[in-house]
């Protein structure tokens, strides 16, 4: 098994490095000047000192020199500066990382959670009313836009029934406790565990469904165990084998953000860093967050694989 | 063993009595019993008839027309869902920008069938090198999240119409290449295609009419659902800012103005039709896209 990990992770730095060169390679596609996302074009600057600024920065070079500079500088820890503000890019990701892996965990733990259990029942008692009310929901769950049920609930629940605030992270001038934090994620945490809900929900159902026409369920059945152990012992464990694949797609979101509902309640996270990034097109901060989403989609994967594993003892890996 | 006379006699009269039913009837019987499926495909309709009919259906006299006097108004009997901050009629915006939204979602799905039929094709039908380069490509754009390159693309090309449908189309290609190659990798190893091959048929004929015409299902469900997802993606990158640009209405424009805290507290009526109106059509066409799955993959016939 360690030895399993250490190739995956081995295997991982050529993909990490075939992303970045893409990313970066599509940066450079960008009509205009990159110095313009550093001084505005319409700042009166003599066109020497552009030039000078040009240099420092490196922005003189080909891209194929500046992209292994980034390199070089990315494997010793350093992501740069931004370029519309002094901030340094981990800096960012740093001060960022934390909201989001909060918004996003508890988002996932309601999404999963609820998810896996309503899945469950609907398996159980397929065709019945409840099966029919939780399939409308989960559809309509799947083709309402998670900004449409953002704008929805902070319309109804923070602006006409006032029972949470209109967003942001903790209130500002008052000293952040427990309560005021809470207050803050519930709303945005259960808009975005509902799309969880939704999605965990069908790909439960479908595979209890599966498992429960299996022949060792019946087997199970018929040598009189309880019905409550054939569920959870017999059916759940195999059943969720497919629904960890579709768990473990999510996990990158929980460094990536949501970049919807983070600019719609103006969540300081991971999210609304890349559409700052993008709108004013400051490119060593998409670059950093690239990387950070790469990372989190190949640890995403590698867990996914070893979850497995510790699902289905029959899959090994040496 | 009786002979083949014997056997069309002895089942002749039963053939006689049971009328013949070609697989488009049969494929349009199991679509017509998904009552969900049939109710979307009504109200897609009605979308649709609604959208290309715009002129017709509202009363103001285009989307862009403002009426200084009346800024900001509630729903009334002259503005069915209300004015916005210039005066132009919700309602009438919302026909119109269903248009620009389902002629995007339409023309970006186009685009991925093209390039995805394309790619899959080649890719099943002569499998090796080519196939894994294509298979990791997929594999690539399908792992990242839409929003992030929908985001980084939009930030290069900037926003407009034309560029958000060719970003949504270049996005989306590998779920219909991978849907054909799955369908060409089994195709081409059964019976027919071994026949047409011993009777000499090039391979671009095998491919082209042997092969092509039975990934069509696939790609009929696909499309169906794609539309449905392209539609979401434009209204969330115009939501943003990044896609579709004002004056012209999109569904996710319009949206867009209740990014501003007050417009979203007092006038409701400006951005939650466009809203409600995405949430229908999606849902609508994803219903008729499942009753298409059922209707389509006889294997699933109850």
């Amino acid at each position: 098994m360690g030895q399993y990990i250490q190739r995956r992770l081995a295997l991982s730095l050529p993909i990490l490095v075939v992303i970045t060169a893409l990313i970066f390679t599509l940066l450079q596609l960008t009509p205009g000047d990159p110095l313009d996302s550093y001084i505005p074009p319409d700042q009166p600057l003599p066109e020497a000192q552009r030039e000078v600024i040009r240099r420092e920065l490196g922005l003189d070079q080909p891209a194929v020199i500046r992209y292994f500079f980034w390199l070089r500088e990315t494997a010793q820890g350093n992501l740069g500066f931004r370029a519309t503000t002094p901030e340094s890019v981990l800096g960012a990701i740093q001060r960022s990382l934390g909201p989001t892996l909060l918004l996003m965990g508890t988002a996932m733990v309601i999404g999963i959670g609820a998810g896996l259990a309503l899945g469950v029942v609907a398996a159980l008692k397929q065709y019945s009313w409840l099966d029919t009310v939780l399939t409308v929901v989960a559809f309509l769950g799947v083709s309402m836009p998670v900004y449409l049920a953002g704008l929805i609930g902070l319309y109804f629940f923070a602006m006409r029934l006032g029972w949470f605030p209109a967003g942001g992270f903790t209130t500002p001038g008052q000293p952040a406790n427990l309560g005021d934090r809470l207050h803050h994620l519930i709303l945005p945490a259960s808009i975005i565990g509902l799309n969880y809900v939704a999605s965990t929900m069908r790909y439960t159902r479908s595979a209890m469904l599966d498992v429960l026409g299996q022949d060792y369920v019946r087997t199970a059945r018929a040598k009189g165990l309880f019905e409550a152990v054939v569920v959870r012992r017999h059916a759940l464990r195999n059943a969720l084998l497919p629904v960890v694949t579709i768990v473990g797609t999510y996990l990158p979101a929980l460094l990536g953000g949501a970049v919807f509902i983070e600019s719609i309640f103006s969540w300081p996270g991971m999210g609304r860093l890349y559409l700052d990034g993008v709108e004013s097109r400051d490119y060593p901060l998409i670059m950093g967050l690239t990387l950070v989403l790469a990372v989190a989609i190949l640890v995403a994967n590698l867990l996914t694989d070893l979850a497995y594993a510790l699902i289905d003892p029959r899959i090994r890996y040496g | 063993m009786p002979t083949r006379a014997a056997e069309d006699d002895q089942f002749g009269g039963l053939r006689r009595q049971t009328a013949v039913i070609s697989p488009a009837r049969q494929t349009l019987r199991r679509f017509l019993r998904h009552r969900m499926a049939v109710i979307g495909l009504v109200v897609a309709a009605i979308v649709v008839l609604a959208a290309v009919l715009a002129p017709v259906v509202t009363r103001s006299a285009g989307p862009d027309v403002i009426d200084l006097r009346a800024r900001n108004e509630g729903p009334s009997a002259e503005h069915w869902l209300g004015t916005d901050r210039t005066g132009r009629d919700t309602f009438t915006r919302v026909v119109y920008a269903g248009r620009v939204s389902l002629s995007v979602g339409v023309a970006a799905v186009l685009i991925s069938v093209a390039i995805g039929t394309t790619l899959g094709a080649i890719a099943g039908f002569n499998g090796g090198l080519l196939d894994s380069v294509v298979m990791r490509i997929t594999d690539v754009i399908m792992t990242f999240p839409a929003i992030v390159i929908l985001l980084t693309v939009a930030a290069i090309t900037g926003p407009g119409i034309t560029q958000t449908v060719v970003i949504l189309g270049l996005l989306n290609w590998p779920i219909p290449c991978r849907l054909v190659r799955a369908k060409l990798l089994s195709i081409r190893e059964q019976e027919f295609v071994l026949a047409a091959r011993a009777m000499g048929a090039r391979r671009s004929r095998i491919l082209i009419s042997h092969a092509l015409p039975n990934a069509l299902d696939v790609l009929i469900v696909y499309a169906s659902l794609g539309i449905a997802t392209a539609i979401l993606l434009e209204a969330g990158l115009s939501f943003l800012g990044l896609g579709v640009q004002p004056p012209t209405p999109s569904w996710g424009n319009m949206l867009n103005v209740a990014r501003n805290v007050s417009v979203l507290e007092q006038y409701p009526w400006q951005w939650l039709p466009a809203g409600i109106a995405i949430v229908i059509t999606v849902l609508s066409i994803n219903f008729v896209g499942d009753g298409l799955r059922d209707a389509l993959d006889p294997r699933t016939k109850l």
